[in-house]
């Protein structure tokens, strides 16, 4: 994975290579021959870093994978055209091309990083209220003695998170993926 | 207690007076504050808009939760 300059190498670091084990992994699952992984993650690497000094590279998680799949296709239509393929190898094909679980992880793990973000963003009283209830699932009149405040207090505390929270999401104007069933 | 509910809400204080009621619908409601709430909730359209977003972004952060 060789970056040409130090700013974009520096951009690979911080908004690529993150994503490399959640890549490998799932390229395990698909190809149970190492090299073939680390031939779709090289590639996959100069792909976009390439694209990226077009300036094309929006979200690189989503550009990364995406070109991922793309090369796993074209990995595993050309095993089939060597005849190196078993019937697994035409299941493996099915998967790729059609990658709806694949695309629904992404679009989760996207949604749960902004989710994630959007907490953060919170004061510490507001986010530890919303944290107790919505994560851990806690009654407000258990969050109340655990914290040591009022009821009204957890109240008052959650309503001005909650507001926040609606800018925040307002602001990003990110809605979750809709589902079209 | 119940806050007083203004007669004219402009889209923010909707929107920070459903963040709460939906606090304390989540909480429960005394009697008194049934009441409050459904007279809150019929005095502008706005109201039940904000609420619903409220409601959907609640329903977001479960998420967190799976």
């Amino acid at each position: 994975m060789p970056p040409t300059d130090s700013e974009h190498e520096q951009w690979f670091r911080d908004h690529v290579m993150p994503h490399e084990p959640m890549l490998r992994a799932w390229l395990r699952s698909q190809f149970p021959d190492e090299t073939d992984v680390d031939d779709v993650v090289q590639e996959s690497s100069i792909r976009i870093l390439r694209a990226k000094e077009k300036g094309k590279v929006t979200s690189p998680k989503a550009f990364l994978f995406a070109t991922a799949r793309n090369l796993a296709i074209g990995l595993v239509r050309k095993q089939i055209r060597h005849a190196t393929f078993s019937l697994a190898d035409l299941d493996k094909l099915g998967v790729l091309d059609e990658g709806e679980d694949f695309r629904t992880a992404i679009a989760r793990s996207e949604e749960l990083e902004f989710l994630t973000q959007a907490i953060q963003s919170l004061p510490d009283r507001c986010r530890q209220i919303i944290t107790l209830r919505k994560i851990y699932g806690m009654a407000q009149k258990d969050i109340a003695s655990e914290l040591g405040l009022s009821e009204n207090t957890v109240v008052n505390q959650g309503t001005i998170g909650m507001s926040k929270l609606r800018r925040f999401f307002q602001m990003k104007e990110w809605l979750p993926p809709k589902r079209h069933d | 207690m119940i806050d007083p509910v203004p007669s004219e809400p402009t889209g923010e204080k909707a929107e920070v007076q459903a963040a709460n009621w939906l606090w304390r619908l989540d909480r429960g409601l005394s009697p008194e504050e049934q009441d409050a709430f459904f007279d809150w909730l019929g005095t502008h359209p706005q109201n039940a808009e904000a609420l619903a977003r409220h409601r959907r972004d609640w329903k977001r952060l479960d998420g967190l939760a799976d």
